[in-house]
């Protein structure tokens, strides 16, 4: 299979999908991982173990969403998905956007970066269970590593993990940096249903709605890039019309006003020679 | 033209054309994004600002309108008022898509600072002209009722 040869270093084949395999009380699923050695650490001091979350020294977890959040819930969603599989505390989560970047965030189902047809969850569901399992498994690691102690005998509640034998515990933020030096595990365990908190809580807040209560939603129209133009299409006045002509002088004159451009016409009854 | 305005309690210079609307000075001269375009011609409130305290749609009200006048928008709403609408509204969870909705805020604020404890008569009133494509007026009507118990409590 091809994704072989994209394996981290030190995987086997063990990395392809082991779906419905029992393994220490949950389900075994392998991932595919971008080679690189390390979780990555951001600018900020964040820990990323995948594409997908970010954790931060003050113990803020970040998701970030492949889909837009158009009032369907998405970013909430996602976010409890993820953060189930994480033991997250949920008043700790917040979602952004992810970046353009087709081959992390593409629509499983349409194989390119779009949200619509009712996918956004149905496509997401295993795949942000995965990163939220996986990144509670490398803070699991950071600890075990840390403390000296089997990641096994490592409880995970409300992003605090603990070692109860020991008494010793530390928060998610607390591992941050330890973390960030660690490889992202390449299994990891799914939790039953039966063991969700978070999926399926009722009245759980939608994360969109404060900012849209205060103007600070953003949407598509409210972006200002650096040298942006705004293009307006002037329509014909009856259905159906199509350019006869185009004086273009007096619109140019407008301060402001870079281009105008016909668009071309589309003759729908004969081909083109 | 230059223009010196009162917007959010702060003089902002601005050099537009006299009949350009208010709302494209406040989203493209000064970057106050939070007032939507919708419609452009008043009918549907999501361009909804306070002129002298007043609901007002910026989408048809050009620049030269508002000079002497106190402009706010959702950017500058604050006080023990604006908190308790915008709270009701998180717990009631108004928004879906949410594009309405600074609209939708403005406009329960200047109700509630006119008529403290609004009937649902008096809620419909008022909010009528804020329209919202996604049907959130039940919600809308139950936050309003829940502010106005928080600023009587």
């Amino acid at each position: 299979m091809r994704r072989i040869t994209h394996r981290a270093p030190g995987l086997d084949r063990r990395q392809i999908l082991k779906g419905g395999l029992a393994i220490g009380g949950g389900i075994v699923i392998g991932l595919r991982l971008t080679p690189r050695a390390v979780a990555e650490m951001t600018a900020e001091g964040e820990v990323m173990p995948n594409a997908f979350v970010r954790i931060a020294p003050d113990g803020t977890i970040t998701v970030l969403s492949k889909h837009i959040e158009f009032g369907q819930g998405t970013y909430t969603g996602l976010a409890t998905v993820l953060a189930e599989e994480l033991d997250a505390d949920w008043s700790q989560v917040s979602v952004e956007s992810a970046p353009a970047d087709v081959e992390k965030y593409k629509n499983l189902f349409f194989g390119v970066q779009g949200t619509g047809g009712s996918t956004a969850m149905a496509n997401s569901w295993q795949q942000m269970r995965q990163a939220g399992a996986t990144a509670r498994a490398l803070l699991v690691a950071a600890a075990a590593e840390t403390w000296g102690v089997p990641t096994g005998e490592i409880t995970v509640e409300e992003s605090v993990v603990s070692h109860r034998t020991s008494g010793r515990s530390a928060t998610f933020g607390e591992l941050v940096d330890k973390a960030a030096t660690l490889e992202p595990p390449t299994e990891v365990s799914l939790k039953y249903p039966s063991d969700f908190t978070l999926i399926g809580r009722e009245n759980l807040p939608r994360v969109d709605v404060p900012d849209k209560a205060r103007g600070k939603a953003q949407f598509t129209f409210d972006l200002d890039l650096p040298g942006m133009l705004t293009a307006l299409i002037a329509r014909p006045p009856r259905f159906g019309g199509s350019v006869a002509s185009v004086d273009a002088e007096n619109a140019k004159r407008i301060p402001g006003v870079v281009e105008v451009v016909t668009i071309p016409r589309r003759d729908r009854t004969r081909h083109r020679p | 033209m230059k223009y010196q305005l009162t917007i959010n309690d702060k003089v902002r210079e601005v050099d537009v054309d006299p009949g350009t609307p208010l709302l494209w000075v406040l989203r493209d001269d000064l970057q106050l994004t939070g007032t939507k375009y919708s419609c452009g011609v008043a009918q549907c409130g999501a361009c909804t600002v306070h002129i002298d305290g007043k609901p007002t749609r910026s989408c048809v009200l050009p620049v030269n309108a508002v000079r002497g006048r106190e402009v706010t928008t959702i950017e500058g709403v604050g006080g023990s008022l604006a908190a308790a609408v915008q709270e009701s509204w998180d717990e009631i969870q108004v928004p879906q898509c949410g594009y309405c909705q600074s609209g939708q805020v403005m406009t329960a604020i200047a109700l509630l600072d006119k008529v403290p404890s609004p009937s649902d008569d008096e809620i419909s009133a008022a909010m009528t002209g804020n329209i919202c494509r996604c049907a959130t007026y039940p919600r809308i009507r139950k936050a309003v009722h829940q502010a106005a118990g928080k600023l009587e409590g």
